[in-house]
């Protein structure tokens, strides 16, 4: 079987597993069936839509981003505070500033020095959460800005809240720059092989570096999303959206180890797990269960990849 | 390249190689002092005594970790198994199990999730990194299941004391495993065809391969191996909380990992040794220790530990003569 | 056109290219040709800008030309095809073929896809491939995903294309349609510089002949005035001074006897017959199939057809481990990467594989670890330290020491050496010399894969040449000559 024809299983396979999943839930469950419930979906998974996109790439180009949870709690900390102190729109730049610059390290670390990603998002990961729980002292930040709040989550718009639509315009900017750009073309092919790459002439160093630094960025939107949500930040806000994020994009059929993925494709990812959670949520299993089945879910389809492919060469 | 560049290369590397080398000793010295220094309480046997019993979980997951990260993989799943490996200790104790019993079946079932890691990874041929991350997920969430999300609390006294309150030959019993376990480890490492075949496994996996070093059974086996040391960790634990408790503990997988790390061990396998990784841990413990006696807000710790990781990595990676 | 003067590269230990000269005109096709090692793939290098050169010039249309990288090198319209693919095997055709140049509208904001394929396409009906622009290539043949490459490389319009070996994975259809490419290619004015083994496709394709020899320009010609016994003696060109190794009585007794062996497309049904107490010499050029031989002997690979015996008795190693219990045991060309754990002591290479051996129920004692590696070290004289230093320390002849002493510790029966003296100075040369004949004499059974014919001749009891996967015949070493076995080497067998 052709690899494109594999992929067009893997979709099938997807789309049929999240539409057995809604069905089993529209019929077994009556709150599920609310509209208000299922529009609650699309806001539910905005914080993780953005994540996993984010993940697509990163994984794509052949890399890992541990911290991504710990870098969105740091910039929602940082990003309350401000407005709690009253900077007003100021909190926006210093929000993508604290992302940015988390993603810079990682970059750096792995294009530099060549450290291997997990090892220095874990370093990140480190250094994200000093600094939340140092400005937090594990308190609840509080703040009053209903303009922020409106702004990034609560917000109505055409009928959808504006996570939403934040939610869709990272899709939008991700598929264009993934599939319609220059430097998407290049994530693909550094995943697919570095060295060739490299031998080829293209910037593999600088390509690595923006994809760190811009899945860094994205982790400040999801942090002023996260607070604008709740209304208030706490240290470990996004712990574990790491996690979540790799389980929607490795569902979603992106390769670990590189080269193959796509946005859409973890859109159907992040759709079948924000269904998931919703619904098993309404019937009643708790989040841990959730997490089991995740867990089990994301290492199973990873083991399902491997053995789909054939056994790799390993001596 | 010209001489003169190479040169000046190896001279760096050299550089780097003696200040990762010492850079567990030095800081932990510069740490002990400042400590000693600032705070009246930390420098007297009562506050070392707490110090090792609290660090002593730690320290068991951080010998692991040293073999799992000489192989040139990693284990993140540490901290949520020692804590549901506490939970199900707890519950049997809860249901009537004696203790030696209880802790029997909490070593087989470590040494089993260990396997289950290890299996996957290996057999699987998938990055530990995600074996063990979903590993990490699943028994986060078994925990809290297993328990309703509520401590069970330990009522069997001989198993609180022996292990934590008693004393053998003076000294704390959580001290003796910890010393048991270094010196099991050490052993293992460097007295046991096994420990030997995993320095060259974790350097240059094909050339192991080529020597006729069963690679897929000495990998399992350290995923074993991890599993044990975390659920002896885990009865360490739960014996000083006193009950068992569903929360995760994500710091002690950080820790873990950062002990290995600022030891000195290579970032991509073949080079880890267990005396370091003490160093780190104990370098580590001091850290928590002594910024809870000074009343310093604990959470910068953090941001500490992360900063002398970062440099650790740094150093490791110069020394290692990265690109 | 291209003119490369006076190029001089050394690498650690050895001198590649010695004030080596190459001269390449528009529109021809030029053969660049020697024996493996000769230099010509680092020359290629230094051109396509992976290499810089120690010393020399490069012209370029009579202008000095400089490439920090192999996009440089490409700008001034010099293009390569290595023999290490740089197909994407997860992308398609189409974006392989225009890879770094796709086309682009709003200042590069906007990947124009229709006219990527559009591209794509008018480039495979243009050079007459037919392929789908939108076939993912890591579902193409390796021959198929060869031609990707080469018209990646076409429709680029090169003033210089060098080839590098193009034919060796190429189907008949993709052959002819290879060299239809070059045809257009040549008349369109490009200069091609062409790298082969293949005598055949020299002299039916090549204007002129290039060859180099260790490193040295040694003659360049227009092909019609050559002909092949004048195209080897070229590339052997050696005084043949060196003693010959006098013939020693062979035993009768045939240790390790291969017959029909199948591996892929690299090994197809070889025939070997292996002596006790013989050094068996395994001759061929690159790719010929040898190291691939000498691994299904070691047990590292699995034949896919094909029995082996060894001492009367059937032999299939499932297992390196399975093998060195047998008593056969392989020392690896890759001596850096397969051969020895460069970061490890030399202490803990030797007894690596040694180990289970020296344990005491799995326990092993250090005095006694360090007394064997320092006993080996003895024997084979490895100059260091102690058995503490670290092998990445030592020199290439060391090194190589290590890695032998680590086999002839597990006192085989059977040892296969793959280019023993590789990256080895001449003093540590003779040392291995030496120390494989006393290995022959005491009775092991010694096959010595290399690819310096007089190494062969000098130190062999009998020579076999591998061509294409099998062995195209075999000779004692006192009557063969590198001629005899180049003859041999170039063989080539009808297609099966």
């Amino acid at each position: 079987m052709s690899a494109r024809a594999t992929a067009r299983m893997a979709d099938l396979g997807l789309a049929f597993a999240l539409v057995a999943i809604v069905t089993a839930l529209l019929i077994l469950n009556p709150a599920f069936r609310d509209p208000a419930n299922l529009m609650g979906i699309g806001r539910q998974v905005a914080i993780l839509g953005i994540a996993a996109a984010a993940m697509t790439f990163v994984i794509l180009m052949g890399e890992i981003d541990l911290s991504i949870g710990a870098v969105a709690s740091a910039a929602a900390v940082v990003t309350a505070l401000a407005l709690a102190q009253g900077w007003g729109v100021w909190a926006i730049p210093i929000a993508l500033a604290v992302g940015t610059v988390f993603g810079l390290l990682n970059g750096a670390l792995v294009v530099a020095l060549g450290v291997p990603a997990f090892i220095a998002t874990l370093v990140s990961f480190f250094l994200a959460q000093g600094v939340a729980l140092t400005l937090t002292g594990g308190q609840t930040i509080l703040f009053a800005a209903d303009w922020f709040r409106s702004l990034f989550a609560t917000g109505s718009f055409l009928g959808q809240r504006s996570a939403f639509w934040w939610l869709v315009a990272v899709f939008v900017l991700m598929v264009w720059l993934l599939a319609r750009t220059r430097f998407g073309a290049q994530v693909r092919a550094i995943g697919g092989d570095a060295e060739a790459s490299a031998m080829l002439g293209l910037p593999v160093a600088r390509v690595k570096l923006m994809v760190f630094t811009l899945t860094g960025a994205l982790m400040g939107l999801v942090g002023m999303i996260l607070i604008a949500r709740i209304g208030n930040a706490r240290a470990d806000g996004a712990i574990g959206l790491e996690f979540d994020a790799i389980a929607a994009a490795v569902i979603g059929g992106t390769r670990l180890g590189g080269g193959y993925g796509s946005i859409p494709r973890t859109a159907l990812g992040v759709l079948l797990i924000g269904v998931l959670n919703n619904g098993l949520a309404i019937m009643n299993v708790d989040f841990n269960t959730q997490q089991v089945i995740k867990g089990a879910l994301v290492v199973g389809v990873v083991l399902i990849d491997r053995w789909a492919r054939g056994k790799g060469g390993t001596t | 390249m010209t001489t003169v560049a190479a040169l000046r290369m190896a001279r760096t590397r050299r550089a780097a190689a003696l200040l990762r080398d010492l850079l567990p000793y030095a800081a932990l010295v510069l740490v002990v002092g400042y400590f000693a220094f600032a705070s009246e309480f930390f420098l007297n046997t009562r506050n070392f005594e707490r110090l090792v019993t609290d660090s002593a979980t730690l320290m068991l997951v951080a010998f692991g970790m040293t073999m799992v990260i000489l192989l040139g993989e990693i284990d993140l799943s540490v901290g949520a198994v020692v804590a549901l490996l506490s939970v199900i200790l707890a519950q049997l104790m809860a249901a009537g199990v004696g203790w030696p019993l209880a802790v029997l079946l909490v070593l087989l079932a470590g040494m089993g999730i260990g396997g289950l890691n290890g299996v996957i990874t290996v057999l699987g041929d998938i990055p530990s990194f995600i074996t063990t991350l979903g590993m990490m997920a699943i028994a986060t969430g078994l925990a809290f299941v297993v328990t309703g999300s509520v401590s069970v609390a330990i009522m069997q006294d001989r198993f609180l004391d022996l292990f934590y309150d008693d004393r053998l030959l003076g000294l704390p019993v959580p001290l003796w495993i910890v010393l048991g376990a270094f010196g099991a480890c050490g052993l293992y490492l460097n007295r046991t065809v096994a420990g030997h075949e995993l320095f060259a496994l974790g350097a240059n996996q094909k050339a192991a391969a080529l020597s006729g070093v069963p690679v897929k059974r000495r990998k399992i086996t350290v995923f074993v191996i991890m599993g044990a040391l975390v659920a002896i960790a885990a009865c360490l634990s739960a014996a000083r909380l006193g009950s068992g408790a569903p929360g995760s503990v994500p710091a002690l997988t950080l820790d873990a990992i950062a002990a290995v790390i600022i030891g000195g061990a290579n970032l991509f396998g073949g080079r880890a040794f267990v005396s370091r990784t003490l160093m780190g841990a104990a370098l580590i413990a001091v850290l928590n220790n002594g910024m809870v006696l000074l009343n310093v807000n604990i959470d910068a710790q953090y941001i500490i530990k992360g900063l002398i990781i970062l440099l650790a990595v740094v150093l490791e990676r110069l020394a290692a003569g990265a690109r | 056109m291209l003119e490369l003067t006076d190029i001089t590269k050394t690498f650690p230990g050895v001198r590649a290219l010695d004030s080596a000269r190459f001269e390449l005109r528009g529109g021809e096709v030029h053969a660049f040709m020697g024996e493996n090692g000769a230099g010509k793939s680092t020359m290629m290098k230094i051109v396509a800008g992976l290499f810089a050169a120690d010393s020399g010039t490069i012209h370029l249309d009579g202008q000095q030309m400089r490439f920090a990288n192999p996009s440089e090198a490409k700008a001034a319209g010099i293009h390569t095809v290595f023999q290490e693919l740089t197909v994407l095997d997860n992308l398609d055709v189409a974006q392989n073929l225009l890879i770094g140049r796709e086309p682009v509208r709003l200042g590069g904001a906007w990947l124009d896809k229709p006219a990527l394929y559009a591209q794509a396409e008018s480039i495979l009906r243009d050079l007459g491939i037919p392929l789908d622009a939108r076939r993912l290539a890591g579902s193409l043949s390796t021959g198929q995903r060869q031609i990707v490459e080469i018209a990646r490389a076409v429709a680029q319009n090169p003033r210089v294309l060098i080839l590098d070996e193009p034919t060796s994975s190429l189907g008949r259809n993709e052959e002819e349609l290879l060299f239809s490419l070059v045809a257009r290619l040549k008349a369109a004015g490009t200069g091609i510089v062409y790298i082969t083994h293949r005598m055949s496709e020299v002299f039916a394709f090549a204007d002129r002949i290039t060859v180099l020899r260790d490193g040295r320009h040694i003659l360049t010609d227009e092909s019609a005035n050559l002909d092949r016994p004048t195209l080897i003696r070229a590339m052997v060109g050696r005084e043949v001074s060196e003693a010959r190794h006098e013939g020693a009585a062979r035993s009768a007794e045939i240790a390790l006897e291969v017959t029909d062996l199948r591996r892929g497309q690299d090994v197809r049904g070889a025939d070997l017959t292996l002596r006790r107490g013989e050094v068996l010499g395994l001759a061929g050029l690159m790719g010929a199939g040898r190291t691939e031989l000498a691994r299904l002997m070691a047990g590292i690979d699995r034949p896919d057809a094909g029995r082996m015996m060894l001492f009367g008795q059937s032999y299939a190693p499932a297992s390196v481990r399975a093998a060195m219990l047998a008593g056969v045991a392989y020392v690896s060309e890759d001596r850096k990467g397969l051969g020895v754990v460069l970061p490890l002591s030399v202490g803990q290479n030797i007894a690596l594989p040694s180990l289970s051996r020296l344990s005491r129920r799995g326990w092993l004692s250090p005095t006694r670890l360090r007394a064997f590696a320092t006993e080996w070290m003895g024997r084979l004289g490895v100059k260091a330290r102690g058995p503490d230093t670290v092998v990445g320390t030592l020199s290439g002849g060391n090194q190589q020491k290590v890695a032998l002493a680590k086999w002839l510790a597990t006192a085989p029966r059977v040892i296969l050496l793959d280019e023993p003296t590789r990256g080895v100075d001449i003093g540590a040369k003779a040392e291995i010399y030496a120390l494989i004949r006393a290995l022959a004499a005491d009775g092991t059974a010694v096959l010595v894969i290399s690819s310096e014919l007089p190494e062969l001749l000098q130190l062999c009891d009998r020579i076999a040449v591998m061509a294409r996967g099998r062995i195209a015949g075999d000779l004692p070493a006192a009557e063969a000559t590198e001629e005899t076995l180049l003859e041999l080497a170039f063989h080539e067998p009808e297609a099966a």
